[in-house]
């Protein structure tokens, strides 16, 4: 049992970890957010915000709309407890019940990133809570659920919490009939449900094929990107009955097929390469590039032959895939068409994807067109990235070949960026 | 033994044997429009620039050492948008307090600083540094802005002694033009 919190007392045990960690819902919000949200400055952020949760002496707990340190019950929780909290005092870790909310996870991360006690060095606060909440919550509101914004509350219908308890207590057992299912997915769909994610994956789960089939037609019939968006995770989650998937390679909408084909390669549907393949011939370059990026994930014989054909598309984004998606492909890289790809590819997104490749495969020599790479970047117009991509590259491979180029490196950015006359003279 | 390294004459003299007195060090650290040039840049407190970062490897890798880094120096410590082979907690954070800076004697003194083993020098020999990250020998150029300002450094650093060479410096001096640029440019982006 934890001692009774004392907030000056440097002795306190905190009690074993409960329901949710706040460092795993950081991961979970990660997770929610789009996919560059990782390396970006709220990315950072979040990761950021795990770390204090290792130090200092109090356990805090939220739970039943209340919060407790150490056992101790402190009132209600509420934007002032917690802040009195995290600014009073060091805080060891954070945990909160499933009914927390993404909003109050949310709200109490900009609390976490701007407080003092913080031991990073956020720990000086760059800007006020109300500006970084307003980002946290543009950022959330810009995630899966577009209803729920930084003031909103979380809108799971009283019928939806009970079926979903009923999943929570029967576990696979219990069955999803027909009106079930169409009940979820409307939850799904208008995104109240991502506090209760765990709760409504199990249940979609065991509905299984026949939840897939009923996502599908849903897929089929939305009608914004944020709604495919939402029942393409759905169906991501259930990971069963992706058979239906392949008669919707032959939808006449250009998402539909796209968004068909890319379940097809995150479900790693093996079956479907010859499908795939045939997608490549696709009028609609949004769906060749699709294609493409599937059959890298399934990497069967046929869809290795397809890719060597991919690099070779008229339009620019199906290149990229293809050349990325050979990136994540253990065997079976061309050397030559590395090469050729390096000589001789003119579109800038295409040319990261193929150092990209390179990288992923040291064993390939394409040094020699390393070389004429970084020496076109030199003489070309200013692209900087690139060329310290690759020569990033070529110091890893053949250091001697790149200490010429480090000497142009900062030619490559427009003049008014270089250094000044007078840093310049002592070099 | 600490070399500073003075590519032309008329670049300001600081010798090891007369250490900046610390009330200067402390006034160039703080000063206010170097602060404010730092802040602009946007690359302060665990900030990461993939572009930093590989810059920083390709100094890793033709220098055959295990760290190198493009740090950023304020008043309250050094901030690293740019890393390769930094770990623990100086490396998950991008950062260390002053008492762990190297760096912070490039920017005070303003010109190159080179340790060959830092058990022998005066400068740094106290340095926590030493004993927490493991550094032993150290080369760093300014990262000077158009303005003049250094905000902070481009270093190299071994974990055993280690005698720099001209060509060494001439590296870094041109990784960090080009890291200056490309931070240079983010202040341009944001001012306009």
């Amino acid at each position: 049992m934890s001692e009774p919190f004392t907030p000056p007392s440097d002795e306190i045990t905190p009690p074993a970890p409960p329901a949710v960690d706040f460092a795993i819902a950081c991961a979970q919000l990660l997770e929610l957010m789009s996919a560059g949200a990782s390396g970006s400055r709220l990315g950072a952020y979040l990761q950021r915000a795990m770390v204090p949760l290792q130090h200092g002496e109090i356990a805090l707990v939220a739970e039943d709309g209340r919060v407790q340190a150490n056992g101790t019950d402190l009132g209600t929780r509420t934007h002032r407890t917690w802040h009195a909290l995290m600014t009073q005092h060091r805080v060891q870790r954070v945990t909160f019940a499933a009914d927390a909310t993404t909003r109050e996870l949310l709200q109490f991360l900009a609390l976490l990133v701007t407080s003092p006690s913080t031991p990073t060095p956020t720990s000086t606060p760059t800007r006020s809570f109300a500006d970084l909440w307003r980002e946290l919550g543009a950022w959330r509101i810009h995630a899966t659920v577009e209803s729920d914004g930084p003031e909103a509350s979380s809108a799971t219908s009283p019928e939806v919490k009970r079926l979903l308890a009923e999943f929570a207590s029967a576990g696979d057992a219990r069955e999803v009939d027909a009106d079930e299912l169409c009940l979820l997915c409307r939850e799904v769909l208008t995104g109240a449900l991502v506090s209760e994610s765990t709760a409504l994956g199990n249940a979609l789960r065991a509905a299984g094929a026949k939840a897939t089939e009923s996502l599908l037609q849903l897929l089929v019939a939305a009608t914004s990107g944020s709604q495919r968006r939402t029942l393409y995770e759905a169906i991501l989650a259930i990971k069963d009955g992706y058979s239906h998937l392949i008669t919707a390679l032959g939808h006449p909408s250009w998402f539909v097929v796209r968004n068909a084909a890319a379940l097809l390669g995150e479900g790693g549907v093996t079956t479907a390469d010859e499908a795939l393949c045939v997608l490549l011939s696709h009028e609609d370059s949004r769906v060749r590039r699709a294609a493409v990026t599937a059959l890298g994930e399934l990497e069967t014989p046929a869809a290795l032959r397809a890719l060597h054909h991919a690099v070779g598309d008229p339009h620019g984004c199906v290149r990229a895939a293809a050349w990325r998606a050979w990136a994540g492909i253990t065997a079976g890289l061309s050397t030559s068409a590395l090469d050729a790809g390096l000589r001789g590819e003119a579109d800038v997104g295409v040319q990261r994807a193929l150092l990209d490749c390179a990288a992923a495969h040291p064993d390939i020599d394409v040094n020699a067109a390393l070389v004429r790479f970084c020496a076109r970047k030199c003489t070309g117009a200013s692209d900087p990235e690139l060329l310290i991509y690759g020569v990033e590259l070529l110091s890893q491979r053949k250091p001697h070949a790149a200490l010429p180029f480090t000497r142009r490196l900062a030619d490559s950015w427009p003049a008014q960026s270089r250094r000044s006359p007078a840093a310049a003279a002592y070099t | 033994m600490v070399h500073e390294v003075f590519p032309q004459k008329h670049m300001p003299l600081f010798s090891d044997s007369v250490p900046l007195a610390p009330a200067v060090h402390l006034a160039r650290l703080t000063d206010p429009a170097r602060l404010a040039a730092l802040d602009a840049s946007l690359l302060l407190d665990g900030v990461g620039l993939q572009i930093l970062d590989r810059l920083s490897r390709i100094a890793s890798a033709l220098l055959s050492v295990p760290v190198a880094l493009v740090s950023l120096v304020d008043d309250r410590g050094q901030h690293f948008p740019g890393l390769a082979g930094l770990g623990g907690s100086a490396g998950d954070e991008r950062g260390t307090p002053l008492s762990h800076s190297f760096c912070q004697h490039v920017v005070t003194r303003d010109c190159a600083l080179v340790v060959e083993d830092a058990a022998h020098s005066a400068l740094v020999r106290d340095n926590l540094a030493r004993r927490d990250l493991g550094v032993v020998a150290y080369a760093g150029v300014p990262l000077r802005n158009a303005a003049g300002q250094t905000l902070g450094a481009f270093c190299a650093i071994d974990t055993t002694p280690r005698a720099w060479t001209g060509q060494d410096l001439t590296l870094l001096e041109n990784l960090a033009a080009a890291a200056m640029a490309e931070i240079s440019a983010r202040s341009a982006v944001r001012r306009v």
